[in-house]
Order: C-alpha cells, then structure tokens, then sequence
C-alpha cells in the first residue's frame, strides 16, 4: 500500500524516462545471468556470492565485537573515593542506563535527550534528598554550572576517544546525514520493489545479501545508541552523586594537596620544621598497655623517637611523631596509652580514630587474656561501621614479642612460618592464628614481629610491605577525610566573608543613623 | 598379755594377707567409708589465682613433680573452667584449685570463694612478672582478704625471664632474697618487681602475706636450672600457710628421685585416709587394712612387682611379731578410748587418727624399703625392714599430729 502510494506520486513520465535510461545496464544484468545460465556457471556464481556475503557478515560481527569492547571500555566506573552512602545511589543511576530503550530515546530529539539528563539529576537527587518536594533545587547555581563543565569535558574526550572520525564530523553533518538518510531509504524502497518485477531471481538473492548486512550494521548502530544513551545519563549520575554528597569542591586544585586544619596543629606539634607540601597519611597505633606500640614506632621510625619501657604508662596521651622515610608517603604517626583502660570512651580518641587513615592494632602474642582488647577493638570497629560517609581505614595488626614464645631463650631468625620446620617457628605460626582467631582478623592482616632491642625482625620487610599493600586504600580515606575537611572549611570561608559584607551594610546603616 | 598380743598379730597378719591377696573384698563399702573419712578430716585446697597463661599448672606441676597437669603452650588458655587436682589422685594429700582464665572470660570469683571458704586455705596469686593488667587478680585477692581475713596469700611473680636482655640467663644463686641480690639484678625486672608487689600493700586483714618470684620452665626453653626458685617457693609456702605442704609432697631430704617421691605422696596420702578412718566413730580393723591394702597395691604397681602369695608371706613375715605387738596395742588403745562419752570423741579421735594414719605411714615406708632392696638384687634383712618401720612409725605419726593438729582447732 505504501508501495503503491509512492507510484502514485511519481510523475508517469519521469517514470518511463528513469527506466529507459537504466534499461541497457538492467540488461546487462539479464544478459548476464542468462550467460551464466546457458554456460552452466549460474550455480558457481550464485555460491560465489553467498561465499561473500558470509565472509562480509563475518568480517561485520568481527568489527562489532571489536567496537563493542571499545565502547565497554568507556563505560563510566563510580568514583572509589565515594562515601559508601554513595554505592546505592550509583546502583540507581546504573538501573537507569540499564533499562534505557534506544526506541524511546532518538538521537536527533534534543528536547528528549535533555528531559533524560533531566531525569537522571532527579534520580540522585531524590536518593540524596528523600522527602523534599522539589530535590532538584537543593543545589547552588555555581555547582550545577560546575557539574555541566564537568560532564561536558568528559563527553568530549569520550567521544574523540571512542567514536571514530568524531572529530571530522560537524554537527550539521549529523543532521543532514539524518535526513539524507531517510530520503535515501525512501528511493532504495522504490528501487527494490522494481528490481523485484523486473528480475525476480537477482531481486531474491540481492533481498537475501541486505538482509545479512543489515543484521550486521543495524546491531552495531543501535549499540553504539544505547550506548550514547547510557554514557549520558551515567556522566551526569556520576557528578550529580558527586555534587550532592557534597565532594565537588569549587575549587579546581586537588584536595589532599593541602594540609588539614587538625594535621596542621599536629605537624606543628612534631616538628617545628613542618614545611609540608602535601597532607600527611594518619597512622594510629593502638592496643593494649605494654604491647609494645611504642617499640614499634622505634622500630618503624629506625631511632628512638618514642618513650618506650618494660612498666606501663609510659604514653598517657595520643602523641604524634614525623615520620619520613624513604618509599613511604609521609605521616604521621600517632602513639596511644593502653586500651584497656576504657580508651573509646574518651571523645578525644573517638576523634582520633575517625580521622586516621590507617590503624596499627599491636598484640603481644604471648598474652592469651585477649577478653579487654576484644572489647576495645569492637568499639573500634563500630565507630568506623557506624559511620556510613565514610570508608573505615585499613586496620592491620602487628603481633608482638614473639621471641617470648616457647622455647623462651632460643632466638635464631629467620624463621619461615609456612613451613615451620622448628617448635618455635611452629609456635609462632598457631599463636599467630590464635591471635587472629581471637580478635577476628583475616590471618593474612596479621604480622608476626619482633621488637625487643637488638633483636628486631620483620619489620623493614615483612611489615613494610603489609604497609604498602594497604598504602592505597590508606591513601584513598585520607583523600575523602581532606575533601570532608576541605568542604567544612568552604563552608565557614564563605560563612565568614558573608557576614563580614553583613557586618560592613549594619555598619553603614547605623553611620547613616548616626548622622541622622 | 604377750600371748593374747601374739593371738592378735595373727589375726591382723591374716586379715592384711587376705586383704591384700584378695583386694575386691568389700570395696563399695570400702568406698563409701573412705568417703564418709574425709568428710571428717578435708583435704586442704590451695587456690591458684591468676589471668590464663600466668604459670598456674606448671607451678601445680612442678611442686607434685607430677606431670598429670596439662602445661598450656603459651598462648592459648588450657584451663576453660575452675578445676580441681586432686593429688594424688586415689588417696589425696592436696587439692589444687585452679581458677578459670581471669581477663579470658567474665569471670565471677563468687563462686570459688565460696568453694574454699570451707577448707584450709592457702591463696597462691599468680601473676606474670612483665604483665601489668593485673586489676582482674588484684581486685579478686582484695575481695578473699576482706572475707577472710586471715587466709595467707602468698604473691608468686613468673616468667622472670621475659625481662631478661635479649639472651640473657637466671642469675645464680637465687638473688630474691636479701636487697643487695636485687641490686644485681637487670633494671627492669627490678622495677617490676616493686610495681607488682604494690598490690600486696592494698590487701586487708592480719593474715600472712609474702611474694616470691620465680621462673618454671620447660626443658625445652633451654635455661638452667629449670625451676628457677622452687626451693624459695617451698619456704615461702611453708612459712605463710604452715600446712606442712612440703613435708607431705616432698618427704625428707633422702627422698629425692621420682619413684621415691611418688610413693612418699602415695604413703602420705593414704596414711591422711586411715588416720581419718580412725577418727570415725566405729571402725573396724577391716577397713584399715582394707586402705593399708590399697597403698601396698599402689606402691607394688609403681616398684612393679607383684603381691602374690610368696611375697605377702615374706614381706608379713620379715617385718615380724615385733612389730605387730606395737601396732595392735595402739590399735586396742585406740577402740578403747573413742568409747568414752565426751572425751573419746576428741582425745580418742586425734589418738586413732595418729595410730591407724602412722600404722599406714610405716608400712608403706617398709614396703617401699622392701621393694627397692627386691629390684636392687638385694636380700631383705629382716631387722633393718623393722628399723625403717619403727622409725617411720615416729615420723609418721609427727607428720598426722601436725596436719591434724592445725586443721582441727
């Protein structure tokens, strides 16, 4: 019926002209096959071209695989430097791209694909701000300008990066590709339907071939649609989680690039020297009296930097000491007095622990009565479980004194625990699991060292490279501790100048006043 | 009056002879006499107070010279609940109670103060020298004292070397003793020995209270001598809770190898069994040799030798008529007295405890001497077995009078 109507639009004398002057290369084609025909060949050739068309159909799934891997690769990962409060949101904004139908969604409909931007803002917003009539507006003009400059930067080097001649192509071109292309399909229609009348066998085979190729390249278009679609609204999820939990900073320069109001007074306090470039890692030693936390900073630091002795309380308060070594991020390290005696209960600790980017837990192996400790660590680990913003630091134990094991007065390092070939290389590994048992750590948080004077082990190598392991999600909670204290610090900046403007229009009222 | 002794010791010979040929004899109601015995005359408990690990069992361990006490291997807590020792186990001269792990577990000290309030006592805290969490023991010591104020407590501080320099060993002879020998010692031992000693001042109550440090180790461990301090151990028990421990467990200087050692318990504790069989008021000669016929088995099994026929004959026959009259005559002595209304039931139950509880104590010494000559090749003479009876006789009866004397007040 369409058919027919398309006919009927065309001029009966054009028609006629058209045909006449393909009619020689049309015979062509009948000349042709009927050769083939008459020699005997029609079946060769007709093999030929379905040999083509296969290797053709291979050669496209080959190519959509391949592109597909690269539009896979440019898929949009949240940001691990989120709070964890942020993971659900995310799955939201994920569900969105997911469901997305590239049918409901064309390219060429900018109110559209605006109204998705739309509707993904409103995604986040809502998860951020439940209740709220309107959560959309629950942001400043400077941010929402902020998070277009972002998504925009992000789209452009997406696209320069994964979608080829991107950067030959205007944007009129894509438009007149549009409508040229719709044209185009209109006149191949009228083309088919003739080819059929006139030679109903080529017309079957050609049917045949187009529909191959179009499996191949319609596949590839709509993947490359959907996964404009998804891109879109995941860069806009992605800065719109970033926006409203509150970690788009409006200043451009990296957060943990300065030092934090807190690290500032402790720099000071260790050093008068403290010249620092850059936010130093927060390592907080804790356990119990006697441990051996001290001794372990020593030992870390290679020269007495803290008071360390056989009587307890020798640290009363959280002390931090410099630590500078090569290979390893600069930091602070923090001592602290026993934990058993009630050590969480004290805000100054609770502060202590939310702000640490990493947690040394020392236990003396060859004190069983772990009841105190346990109960010390449980605090520990629900101030971090509690605090959903934040990602807990990484807390590794430092098990001590393990040249107190039995036999007591053999000595002889190294000791291979794997194969723990003698009774104390033995010794050392089940209390080891003993201790990670008890204190529910993986054994593999774990490590066995020796601190007493003149017989330190395990520490530059084995306990090192346990720091190092862990060095970059330490580094990752510092980043998020720096945008938090960066944030507050905005917040009061602006504050400050605000009402300072406040205070100079009361001061000019009450003048006028005055002078009244 | 000779011969109806000479008709007696027949008697008796016979009665010992079938007992000990034939030990099934009456057992329940053996069993059910011993029972109601040491009801009348309790075993004394020493409480061992201390965290898990402190050194409890070995300090049990090494002053049995037992090695029944699991020893934990220095890291995980080996003692889950209360725990009783008896020792020995089948004829007891002592019970060991051994605290649950203090600071493993909540551990409610209620429940064993009450146990032992009934008992003689003898507190032994245990604590680790380079331990200082030591608030648990130290709050449970406050805790006895102030109920009990005149139970001893005797403050024993182990694992001396923890506060050794690295490669260090004990320092010989033992310096604990007088100021200077402390001088000499490594400076934080020293310290620590002032800080951990500070919980005795806090203690209530006028009774005994001393500390002692030592340093029980395992061969293994690889410092010499291995109980480091024992012997100032000893003395401080005996000085602070005169229950006569040592004499009990460790017998007299001569004894000194295992075996003898092993028996000396063996003796001691069934010698503790029939002097309280001899304070019931009616007990037979039956049941006496059914007990002195228990230790007899007991220490043939640990000389390992039989008690057939032969042996019984010979071993009843060498020690002889001689002192068979001296038995049997305290043994009438003895039932004649605990009849007397009033004063029978004190002065006739503290006379029976010694001649039944020394009868026992002597013919375990004799059977021991008997043994040891057998396994050594040697012939038995029958005048030397007398003299070791008669001597034990006196040492016996001494070592009864003093424990009996101090539990019954």
């Amino acid at each position: 019926m369409k058919l027919s109507r398309l006919l009927r639009r065309i001029d009966p004398l054009r028609a006629v002209a058209l045909l006449l002057s393909a009619l020689p290369m049309l015979a062509l084609v009948v000349l042709g096959l009927l050769w083939l025909w008459q020699n005997g060949f029609l079946l060769w050739w007709l093999g030929a071209m379905v040999a083509c068309a296969a290797t053709a159909y291979a050669m496209q799934a080959l190519l959509m695989k391949r592109q597909r891997k690269l539009l896979a690769d440019a898929a949009t990962e949240p940001n691990p430097q989120w709070p964890p409060a942020a993971d659900e949101v995310w799955g939201r904004v994920e569900a969105l791209a997911d469901e997305l139908d590239p049918e409901d969604w064309p390219l060429d409909d900018a109110e559209r694909l605006l109204g998705l931007g739309r509707r993904t803002l409103d995604t986040v917003a809502e998860a951020y701000h439940p209740g709220v009539d309107k959560p959309l507006l629950e942001l400043t003009v400077p941010h929402m300008l902020l998070i277009i400059e972002r998504a925009s930067a992000d789209l452009r080097r997406d696209i320069v990066d994964h979608v080829p001649f991107s950067h030959r192509l205007v944007i009129g071109d894509i438009f007149r590709m549009q409508r040229w292309r719709r044209s185009a399909e209109k006149l191949f229609l009228v083309y088919r339907a003739g080819r059929m009348v006139i030679n109903p066998v080529h017309a079957l085979v050609g049917e045949a071939w187009r529909g191959v190729r179009d499996l191949g390249v319609g596949a590839v278009s709509g993947e490359l649609h959907r996964w404009l679609l998804s891109a879109f609204v995941r860069k806009v999820g992605f800065y719109a989680i970033d926006l409203y939990s509150g970690r788009l900073p409006l200043d451009e320069s990296s957060p943990s690039d300065q030092v934090t109001e807190a690290s500032r007074k402790d720099d000071e306090r260790a050093a008068e020297e403290a010249k620092t470039s850059s936010e130093p890692l927060r390592i907080l030693v804790l356990g119990r009296t006697n441990a051996g936390k001290s001794s372990l900073i020593n030992a870390l630091f290679g020269e007495l930097a803290a008071a360390s002795d056989a009587l307890p309380d020798t640290t009363v308060d959280l002390v931090p000491y410099a630590l500078e070594r090569e290979g390893m991020t600069r930091a602070l390290v923090f001592d602290s007095p026993g934990c058993e005696n009630g050590l969480f209960a004290q805000a100054s600790f609770v502060k202590a622990a939310r702000s640490a980017d990493f947690v040394l837990w020392v236990s003396p192996v060859n004190r069983p009565d772990r009841q105190q400790e346990m109960k010390c660590l449980q605090q520990l680990r629900a101030i971090y479980a509690n605090d959903a913003a934040k990602r807990p630091p990484p807390i590794l134990a430092v098990a001590t004194h393990i040249d107190r094991l039995r036999p007591a007065a053999e000595w002889q390092p190294p000791y291979d625990l794997v194969v723990a070939a003698t009774p104390k290389a033995e010794n050392i590994r089940d209390a080891v699991v003993a201790l990670a048992r008890d204190l529910a750590f993986e054994p593999g948080d774990v490590v066995p060292v020796c601190l007493a004077d003149g017989r330190v082990y395990n520490v530059d190598d084995l306990l090192r490279s346990a720091l190092l392991d862990r060095h970059d999600s330490a580094l990752r909670i510092r980043l998020m501790r720096c945008v938090d204290a960066r944030r507050r610090a905005e917040n009061w900046g602006l504050l400050r100048r605000q009402l300072v403007g406040a205070g100079r229009l009361l001061r000019r009222l009450s003048g006028r006043a005055d002078k009244r | 009056m000779a011969s109806q002794d000479l008709r007696n010791w027949t008697v008796y010979a016979r009665r010992l002879k079938s007992a000990l040929l034939d030990p099934t004899v009456d057992q329940a109601e053996l069993e059910e006499t011993l029972r109601q015995a040491r009801e009348r005359a309790p075993i004394p408990v020493v409480w061992l107070l201390g965290k898990t690990q402190a050194g409890k069992t070995s300090i049990i361990r090494a002053l049995t010279g037992s090695d029944s006490a699991e020893i934990g291997n220095g890291y995980q807590p080996c003692t889950r609940t209360a725990r009783l020792y008896d020792f020995p186990e089948a004829a007891p001269v002592v019970r060991f109670l051994d605290t649950r792990g203090l600071g493993e577990i909540a551990y409610d000290p209620e429940e064993d103060i009450r146990y032992c309030e009934s008992h003689a006592n003898l507190v032994l805290a245990v604590m680790k020298i380079a331990d200082f969490e030591q608030q648990a023991v130290a709050d449970v010591l406050r805790a006895v004292r102030r109920r009990h104020p005149d139970w001893p407590v005797l403050l024993v501080l182990t694992g001396l070397h923890e506060l050794y320099v690295p490669g260090g060993e004990h320092v010989l002879p033992y310096p604990f003793d007088d100021e200077s020998g402390i001088g000499a010692l490594p400076d934080d031992l020293q310290r620590a020995l002032v800080r951990q000693c500070e919980v005795l001042d806090s203690l209530a109550g006028r009774g005994a209270k001393a500390w002692v440090a030592v340093d029980l180790t395992q061969p293994e461990d690889g410092y010499t001598p291995q109980h480091y301090g024992i012997e100032p151990l000893w003395r401080a028990i005996e000085e602070v809770s005169a229950l006569g421990l040592e004499r009990q467990l460790r017998g007299d200087e001569s004894v000194r190898d295992v075996y003898a050692r092993s028996a000396h318990q063996q003796i001691v504790g069934h010698a503790v069994t029939a002097a309280a069989l001899g304070a019931l008021p009616v007990v037979d000669l039956v049941t006496v040799s059914g007990v002195q016929a228990k230790l007899l088995h007991a220490l043939s099994n640990l000389y390992d030798q039989s008690w057939d026929r032969r042996t019984t004959t010979e071993f009843v026959s060498l020690l002889g008529a001689g002192v068979a009259t001296g038995l049997v005559a305290r043994m009438v002595g003895k039932s004649v007295v605990k009849f007397i209304p009033g004063f029978g039931q004190s002065v006739g139950a503290v006379w029976g405890a010694s001649t039944s509880g020394a009868a026992t104590y002597a013919l375990g010494k004799a059977a021991v001497y008997f043994f040891a000559q057998r396994n050594a090749g040697v012939r038995v003479e029958a005048g030397n077995l007398r003299k070791v009876y008669a001597e034990a006789l006196d040492s016996g009866a001494a070592m009864l009078r003093e424990r009996f004397g101090r539990t019954r007040k």
